[in-house]
């Protein structure tokens, strides 16, 4: 499916407060099947574009297309739970919204919701399950018994288990340590190739965007300030700079042993490893 | 929950702000207190116009106050009609049963709204002109007298403030829980009450795990910074007594000799 924002403005209003704008007038196109990193300082609206996605946050101006459906600032009920039941949303910290009795319960609470049949709701969670790497054995422990990480996989679980078309991630590996956060996304980027999903996440962490991402939406201020290919934002320091994105690691490596060796490197190695083999092509080493 | 106005602070910088928060909590309660010893209703007017100008000087609009006094006004009206109903004398211009309008009532009903409203008012510029933790240490303060008689107020003022400090944090994850239930297809508000009472559970749930989980946290770390309650300690605001303070005691003393020593 494929997501366009034309114009979009929103905000959060609380009791008598109105912020300004968090979001003003974006437009934004992303791709069917394409996994987009967003990224950004704190406060930049990367979670509020989440929000938009999922009909969570409505716009104030403009209107968003979600696949076939279109969201605007008076949008019925019927079209929003259908955009709901497509765009599977991971929030940050997922873990925080358990509260079932059993990890089965936990995870059948999404496509119960949606009006799956008790029969097809075993198979979904069956293999949402079997997707992030639960045991089958764990479904009648109570969520709250579990490792943070086997939490956090239950939650995600919870989310998959809904079979969206879209997914849209907030952050989804902060918290857990490097190995934890591997298996995540590597757990993510399978399945968004097995199954043609249109991947949406926000994150901090650049050396995320460099292994999992095709493209980048760099916002600040509540604006798109640039969507370009992986390849390209490395290759705009200008960019970088601006909008103080630190480099991933393997791109800070290169710097330095181009600075020492006096001449650029002509791949664009995005993991360690492919930095090395570049390096012995070249006959620097 | 975002209507709820009663109880939030507006940061500001009228001077009432600035005013200390035991004054300001002691003139609130003796303010309202004050309102139940009008006996005309000049005065009741008196007040009103007084409580709206105190309302005026904290810069904060009209609307919102007004929005303070919503969640409440069935309540009003029921005791105010009950009040108008119930009384009679002067001229009855309506007669069922034991029920009559008349004019002592119609006057008395007038009374009784001006009065609630007035203390909603008057105690919503106590709120939002004072902060949440003024507010607890004023109250530490002016109960402080009663440690003699062994009630914990060290105890009492640090649960307080705590509660109060965690009620942002508590409305932040309601709603946080909230968004990621309904991305998950829950819809509230739905179907018959039970059925709603149901759906809060996937809701309310969460914040209970996520609270206890936090105040274990904190007792853990009240315990290793070595946080004992009983001991004599400094505070961090320190509470001033200031020039304004003392004009705003003998405003407060003027109104109170106007009440008790002209009104007779």
């Amino acid at each position: 499916m494929q997501i366009q924002l034309n114009e979009v403005s929103a905000d959060y209003s609380v009791g008598p407060f109105r912020k300004t704008n968090v979001l003003s007038e974006l437009s934004l196109s992303i791709e069917q099947g394409a996994f987009t990193a967003v990224i950004g300082e704190t406060g930049a609206g990367k979670s509020s574009v989440l929000k938009l996605v999922n009909g969570l946050l409505l716009p104030t101006k403009g209107h968003l297309q979600v696949g076939e459906y279109t969201l605007e600032k008076n949008v019925d009920k019927q079209t929003l739970n259908a955009i709901r039941k497509n765009v599977g949303m991971v929030f940050q910290f997922p873990e925080n919204q358990l509260f079932a009795e059993t990890v089965y319960d936990d995870i059948a609470f999404g496509p119960r919701n949606f009006g799956f049949t008790e029969v097809e709701v075993e198979r979904l969670v069956e293999e949402a399950s079997a997707t992030v790497g639960l045991a089958r054995h764990l479904f009648t422990r109570s969520p709250f018994n579990l490792s943070g990480g086997q939490q956090r996989r239950v939650a995600i679980a919870g989310v998959l288990a809904t079979e969206p078309e879209i997914l849209v991630l907030d952050e989804p590996a902060a918290g857990l340590d490097p190995e934890g956060k591997r298996a995540i996304f590597d757990m993510l980027k399978d399945l968004h190739q097995r199954k043609g999903l249109t991947t949406v996440m926000v994150t901090h962490d650049m050396d995320d965007v460099v292994h999992y991402a095709d493209d980048v939406i760099v916002m600040a201020k509540g604006e798109v300030k640039a969507h370009l290919s992986v390849a390209e934002l490395f290759n705009q320091e200008a960019l970088l700079k601006r909008y103080r994105l630190e480099l991933p690691e393997v791109l800070r490596l290169k710097q330095t042993i181009e600075q020492a060796k006096g001449q650029p490197l002509r791949a664009h190695p995005k993991t360690v490893d492919e930095l090395a083999r570049a390096m012995i092509e070249e006959g620097w080493v | 929950m975002n209507q709820l106005i009663f109880g939030r602070y507006f940061p500001g910088d009228s001077f009432i702000h600035h005013l200390d928060p035991r004054f300001k909590l002691i003139f609130a309660l003796i303010y309202v207190g004050l309102l139940f010893f009008l006996e005309s209703t000049f005065y009741y007017l008196l007040f009103f116009v007084l409580t709206l100008l105190l309302m005026e000087q904290t810069g904060v609009k009209l609307a919102i106050y007004v929005k303070g006094v919503k969640p409440l006004i069935w309540l009003i009206l029921f005791a105010v009609t009950l009040r108008i109903m119930t009384t009679s004398g002067g001229d009855v211009y309506l007669r069922y049963g034991p029920f009559a309008i008349s004019s002592f009532g119609l006057t008395l009903g007038l009374q009784t709204f001006l009065r609630f409203v007035m203390i909603i008012f008057i105690s919503t510029v106590l709120t939002l002109t004072t902060k949440p933790v003024e507010i607890t240490d004023a109250l530490y303060f002016l109960l402080k007298p009663l440690k003699y008689i062994k009630v914990p107020i060290e105890d009492l003022s640090l649960m307080l403030s705590i509660a109060l400090r965690f009620i942002p944090n508590l409305l932040d994850e309601t709603d946080k829980v909230m968004n990621a239930q309904k991305a998950r297809g829950m819809v509230f508000g739905q179907g018959s009450l039970i059925n709603q009472m149901k759906a809060l559970v996937p809701l309310v749930l969460p914040l209970f795990q996520n609270s206890l989980k936090r105040a274990e946290d904190m007792a853990d770390v009240l315990e290793v910074k070595g946080y004992q309650s009983n001991q004599k300690r400094s505070h961090y605001r320190e509470l001033k007594w200031k020039k304004q303070d003392v004009f705003g005691s003998l405003f407060l003393l003027m109104l109170m000799v106007v009440v008790f020593v002209f009104q007779q």
